[in-house]
């Protein structure tokens, strides 16, 4: 029965046994755990529960307190800090309009760096979800070839050679990615599809959910090809079937019988499990990477030495050194320049929210010297006072927090969407107890310095200063530089965090105005594969879909190529140069129609037509690098060029018959490659590759889509359509990256800004409050408005201009964070930093203007009687 | 001088009277709990006692476990002489301060609050 019964709150329980002295413990614990479980039985869990907290609570701090004498009580500490806090937050709802402002600041600052830690922590400081993860490398090694150094994979003899020494890892598996494949389990579709070896999951100390992970046998194209399932596939897939195991399913069209599943939270974007089949044994730089679990102790460097040497030793070629990453590094490498520069822009913010804090205080504090001087005079300790201000720090600390975790709950969601960087699929991002310890910590430490701050030197004014009424005339030259300070503070973070995205801003516009060679806004492409990938099926399907595309009403053209628009580098080729080098071309398949459909502009000569493919004359298109790379200033038209064709075995010669326009293969930032065009002629596998159907639509394109997915499936075969998109997504997604990077260094230059605003607002309003008398005189001797406003603003103009100067110098030196994220823009543009200057002067000097308006309509007569 | 009792103090004593041997923690909160409307803590509670038992006005032994305890043994607390001395002379005190004040006390308590001006 006790084992069926519910425990009290562990947390709770736990809280206990720490508050509690230690001869305490064993009577009290028991007492509320006997207590606890009638009180479950007669009430219900829940009330028990609550119970149970307000009884730990109540007894950890009652347990140190003396209770039989009520006249000490009011000594001990908590009565008298919840004395302290109920005066705080009465002191807070005094001052409305001050404490809204350092709450919504507090919560800024708070909200936006919790979140952004999470998005870091889950990114880049978790670990790998692996046991030791610090043995798990990827490796590379250095070998002499007759072309000098080269890096590339290790081969699978050598991971054996290493093993079979023992001397520096245990365990090494081929990691070769994840990929789309069609996959039918029923119904074909497209899932990602991870190729690794044997070894693999025993490497990362994953043991399979239901059935077996792959052996050496497995990885024989010899025998019968055996998956295993993804967690979240086999949940969806198969209902979470525990038979599942030895059923089958169809991968590429090949029967496969599934062994086992994967555990939830295991890379789990990745649906299917392969092995690799066939790994050359001695090849190296296969193009498969290699992960190596090291020997448990064992330094990077001490075990790439160890690795070299037995490398050495088994006599495979000439190994000049063996190259370990750790993988953890290697997985977060991507976004690790985008994280320091979101860590140091969110610094910036959050720095920039606790001087605005501070501001605040410091303005509210010393409104409040009579106050204080009063409460000194009647007796107030020293320590006392501090105690009040600190408490009252405390309350807007909490409340700060609270709407800064608040903030950062609902927002991350949407930052995660406007990250510029991929999070790994081993990890998820959830707000998690790293976070709001930070969280909780960042805020708590921001307002009690910066509220002591002022507390500690209220404490010190001389009672006879602050009580005297002379003091409010002028400011105390103290509390008017450090407002000057916090100015000067403000303005040179603002500067910063603007310029960081003026820079992405300038840089993003022109990117996105660069020419890619093809006409994005003009085509739709297709992309559909039969599931059949044997070439027979695609000789007949290609052909038969575009004349039936090109049949559709509305359609004006239509052609298809093995290039994704922006997708990147295709199957490379080499052609001979006579007497020289070797040039590495892109080659790449397509069909009539392809160059109109894309809008690629034909520089000379014809198009190949299907005529060309049934005379058997071999034809080739090459791009204007290609000729310009291959034969100069001389005409590229009709000479004959020898490759390798798309996945063709032997170079054959073809007839150059056009020059097209170059296109970016992958965007604004890669540099033009070398490509050539050849027809597609049926024999080709092309059903792995992106075979990609392209249709230029006449006018509007609405509802074309539907008819083109109806079309490419109504052909007799079973097809997967993968994506039916118009040309500009693919450019939208080829830049989304920097648009992502822009906007969210953009909302950080706008929070930036407008909390600099804010606090530039705030210390002068609090300047003409505390200058109200002095103002009112000069009126009263005959100063025209005009000259107090810009008295008032004359105050605030020198601590703005030192602030742009010191951000604009802070800005040159910082833009080298930024500088390989820009294109072809300078780090230290110079109309970037000119405008910053010019919208950060404006908007502070317009700060500071608002309030010096309202001293210009000050009534001399009230002025001077104020207080 | 001897200490005088607390509220708190007497409250406790009189339910380690009232309890007799089945007197230990559940049970005397229980009875302040019952008796006065009391919540106190746990914690509170064992404190006074400690106190109470080094002015030697109760004594305490370790009882035995129950199932819900998890092991953890009771502590049972029963009246010494001393104790109940010091219940006497409180509660006598009591009443003769309080002697004759009730049908005052009465009136007292039912006359609304003025207001402050």
């Amino acid at each position: 029965m006790t084992h069926a019964a519910p425990r009290p709150p562990r947390l709770a329980r736990r809280l206990l046994r720490l508050g509690l002295a230690p001869d305490l413990r064993e009577c009290v614990l028991g007492d509320l755990d006997e207590e606890f479980a009638r009180f479950q039985v007669a009430r219900g869990r829940i009330r028990a529960g609550a119970w149970y907290w307000s009884q730990a609570v109540r007894s950890v701090i009652r347990a140190h307190a003396p209770t039989h004498d009520h006249h000490h009580s009011s000594r001990t500490l908590m009565p008298q800090l919840a004395h302290d806090l109920r005066h705080g937050i009465r002191q807070l709802r005094s001052q409305w309009s001050v404490s809204v402002t350092a709450i919504a600041t507090l919560a800024t600052g708070i909200g936006l760096s919790t979140s952004l830690f999470t998005v870091v922590d889950a990114a880049w400081l978790r670990p790998l979800p692996f046991p030791n993860p610090e043995q798990l490398v990827s490796v590379k090694i250095s070998v002499d070839t007759p072309g000098g150094e080269a890096t590339m994979s290790p081969s699978l003899n050598d991971v054996r050679a290493w093993r079979a020494g023992g001397r520096a890892i245990t365990h090494g598996a081929i990691d070769r990615g994840a990929r789309p494949v069609i996959v039918d389990a029923g119904g074909p579709e497209r899932v990602s599809v991870s190729v690794v070896s044997d070894n693999y999951f025993e490497m990362l100390s994953v043991a399979p959910m239901l059935g077996r992970t792959f052996v050496a046998d497995d990885m024989s194209r010899s025998r019968p090809l055996v998956v295993m399932l993804g967690h979240a596939y086999w949940m969806t897939r198969f209902d979470g079937d525990t038979a599942v195991v030895g059923r089958t399913l169809r991968l590429n069209n090949q029967v496969a019988e599934i062994i086992g599943v994967v555990p939830a939270g295991f890379y789990t974007s990745v649906a299917v499990w392969r092995p690799f089949q066939d790994v050359p044994e001695s090849r190296r730089g296969h193009g498969a990477p290699i992960v190596l679990r090291l020997r448990e102790g064992l330094s990077h460097d001490a075990a790439s030495t160890i690795l070299a040497e037995e490398t050495r030793a088994s006599g495979a070629g000439r190994v000049l050194g063996v190259r370990l990453t750790s993988l953890h590094e290697e997985t977060a490498r991507g976004g690790r320049v985008t994280l320091q520069i979101l860590a140091a822009a969110v610094a910036a913010v959050l720095l920039l929210a606790c001087v605005n804090v501070a501001g605040l205080l410091l303005a509210r504090g010393t409104t409040r010297r009579r106050e204080i001087a009063v409460r000194a005079s009647l007796g107030g300790s020293r320590h006392q006072l501090i105690r009040m201000l600190l408490a009252e720090s405390l309350v807007l600390a909490v409340a700060g927090g609270a709407a800064g975790v608040l903030l950062a709950w609902v927002s991350l969601d949407g930052l995660v969407a406007l990250l510029p960087l991929s999070i790994p699929d081993t990890t998820t991002v959830t707000l998690n107890t790293a976070a709001l310890a930070f969280a909780v910590s960042v805020s708590l430490t921001t307002t009690v310095i910066f509220g002591t701050v002022p507390a500690i030197r209220l404490s010190r004014v001389r009672l006879i200063d602050a009580l005297s009424v002379s003091d409010r005339r002028t400011v105390g030259s103290l509390s008017r530089r450090s407002g000057q300070t916090l100015i000067a503070a403000e303005v040179a973070l603002a500067v910063m965090l603007v310029a960081g995205a003026g820079l992405m801003v300038r840089s993003f516009v022109r990117l996105a105005g660069v020419d890619l060679g093809f006409d994005a806004n003009t085509f739709l492409a297709l992309q559909v594969a039969p599931v059949d990938p044997s070439p027979t099926v695609s000789a007949a399907y290609y052909p038969a879909l575009l004349d039936a595309v090109r049949a559709l009403p509305g359609v004006v053209s239509a052609g298809a190529a093995t290039q994704l628009p922006l997708g990147g580098r295709q199957r490379a080729g080499v052609v001979a140069l006579p007497g020289r080098d070797f040039l590495r071309i892109d080659v790449r398949l397509m069909t009539p129609g392809f160059f109109e459909t894309l809008g690629i502009p034909v520089r000379n000569g014809r198009m190949p037509t299907d005529a060309d493919r049934v005379s058997g004359r071999r034809v080739v298109v090459v791009n204007e690098t290609t000729a310009r790379q291959l034969f100069g200033d001389y005409p590229a038209l009709g000479r004959i060029i020898s490759f390798k064709s798309y996945d063709a075995d032997d170079v054959r010669p073809f007839e150059i018959v056009a020059v097209v326009a170059d296109t970016l293969p992958n965007g604004a930032r890669s540099p033009r490659r070398a490509n050539v065009y050849t027809l597609f002629e049926g024999t080709e596998e092309v059903a792995t590759a992106p075979f990609v159907v392209y249709v230029r639509p006449r006018g509007n394109a609405a509802g074309l889509g539907d008819r083109l997915r109806a079309t490419a499936v109504s052909l007799g075969m079973p097809v997967v359509v993968d994506s039916i998109r118009p040309g500009n997504a693919f450019v939208a997604d080829n830049i989304a990256v920097p648009r992502r990077r822009m906007q969210l260094l953009g909302l950080l230059g706008v929070v930036g800004l407008v909390l600099a605003m804010v606090g530039i607002f705030s210390v002068t309003a609090f300047t003409v409050s505390r200058r109200t008398t002095e103002i009112g005189v000069r009126m009263a001797l005959g100063a025209r408005p005009a000259v107090v406003v810009r008295t008032i603003i004359g105050d605030a103009a020198f601590p703005i201009a030192a602030g742009l100067l010191t951000g604009l110098v802070g800005s040159y030196l910082a833009s080298r964070l930024v500088a390989s994220f820009l294109f072809e823009t300078s780090p230290h543009d110079v109309v970037t930093f000119v405008g910053v200057t010019a919208v950060l002067a404006v908007a502070s000097l317009g700060a500071a203007w608002l309030p010096a308006r309202k001293a210009a309509f000050i009534d001399p007569v009230s002025a001077m009687r104020a207080d | 001088m001897p200490q005088t009792l607390g509220e708190f103090e007497l409250l406790l004593l009189l339910a380690i009277v009232r309890l007799g041997d089945d007197a230990y923690g559940v049970t005397i909160r229980r009875a302040v709990l019952d008796q006065t409307g009391r919540d106190v803590s746990a914690g509170a509670m064992y404190t006074t006692l400690g106190r109470l038992e080094g002015r030697g006005l109760v004594s305490s032994r370790e009882g035995e476990s129950a199932p819900e305890r998890t092991g953890m043994r009771r502590r049972y607390y029963q009246i010494r002489p001393e104790g109940a001395r010091q219940i006497q002379q409180s509660m006598r005190h009591v009443e003769a301060m309080a002697r004759g004040l009730g049908p005052q006390l009465a009136v007292l308590a039912s006359a609304r609050p003025r207001r402050r001006p």
